[in-house]
């Protein structure tokens, strides 16, 4: 989990920043934080708010880039499917990339190991701590700061750092180069359409890449249990 | 549009409650059976297309010059930031890299 802070604390801070720049009070911006827990998807939301979207645009947006949680719920629940609700609902809520990657590692390395669930317990809890903590320190920095023109290059930064670990070989460097190129050309679209259709459009690309390199294998992507 | 508090908070809040029911699909409701494939395959590639398709507006149309134009120094602070983030795989010294390179282009280049 250490190693993972330093990647998680600046987003955090340019989060808690970007919420205060929306215009939310400090109270406001923590809460929405705590309650959406998904730091890719809210700061997408408010790059897409600042750029004028409509609301449905930004909406269905940022849930495209949290459809991953549905894959991370579905590699955990051979493990914790069968416990009682009080524990799936709080697993689901402290659901995120770093807490499901170390806890697809660990039960891979450990297979007979019970205590699975309060592994991923403490792992999920230092992942929100860290995070709730990141942007509490950015929404105070941004209320009192006085905040310049060099957050909205802030935000493109931290995705960046954010993409490097998405890219993993050739079939999803085409995705993301192709998306990036549609963005840029549909930037003009009506209701910032250009965001979605972009997305969409770079998935397609990567499946068909993925497909004429290995036309033979069903691509599943990696799976730890495997 | 211009969004008020009151619509990006009902914005957040909608998106909590999404991710949530996303998070819960399987660990709660559908129990340890398998993705289809075919779904599967495509969700592999959401985050870099979502991602790319962000970061390249943001960085092109955003500043005192946006648009492919040397006057435009996001431009090149972004593409020495990408080259950081693929060598070191670092957001910190991602933003570090760019932030710092876009100010000192602003200070010494700019008008």
């Amino acid at each position: 989990m250490a190693p993972m802070m330093p990647g998680i604390v600046p987003f955090g801070i340019t989060t808690g920043m970007a919420l205060s720049d929306a215009g939310l009070s400090p109270v406001i911006a923590i809460v929405s934080s705590v309650v959406v827990f998904a730091g890719a998807a809210q700061l997408a939301a408010l790059q897409l708010i600042s750029e004028g979207s409509l609301p449905i645009v930004v909406f269905l947006s940022a849930c495209i880039i949290n459809l991953r949680f549905s894959m991370y719920s579905a590699s955990l629940a051979p493990y914790f499917a069968s416990l009682a609700p009080r524990w799936t609902w709080t697993i689901s809520y402290l659901l995120s990339d770093q807490a499901c990657t170390v806890t697809l590692l660990r039960a891979h390395q450990e297979p007979h190991r019970t205590d699975l669930r309060w592994f991923y317990l403490g792992g999920g809890m230092f992942m929100w701590i860290t995070w709730q903590m990141s942007v509490s320190i950015g929404v105070f920095a941004g209320s009192h700061l006085p905040l310049n023109d060099s957050l909205s290059f802030a935000l493109p930064l931290v995705f960046m750092g954010l993409l490097i670990s998405s890219v993993v070989d050739r079939a999803t460097t085409i995705a993301a180069f192709s998306a990036a190129s549609v963005a840029v050309i549909g930037n003009d679209l009506p209701m910032n359409l250009g965001f979605p259709l972009a997305t969409i459009i770079g998935i397609f690309v990567g499946i068909v890449a993925e497909s004429r390199a290995n036309p033979t294998r069903r691509s599943d992507g990696s799976d730890l249990k495997q | 549009m211009n969004w008020n508090s009151g619509e990006i908070v009902s914005v957040m809040v909608l998106l909590g409650v999404s991710t949530f029911v996303l998070r819960l699909s399987f660990i709660h409701w559908f129990g340890a059976r398998p993705i289809p494939p075919a779904l599967k395959s495509a969700l592999r590639f959401v985050p870099a297309s979502a991602l790319a398709a962000l970061i390249l507006p943001a960085v092109v149309y955003s500043g005192d010059s946006p648009g492919f134009q040397l006057e435009n120094f996001r431009l090149f602070a972004a593409a020495v930031a990408a080259v950081v983030a693929w060598k070191s795989r670092s957001v910190l010294l991602t933003l570090v890299s760019g932030l710092g390179l876009l100010w000192l282009l602003n200070n010494f280049l700019g008008s």
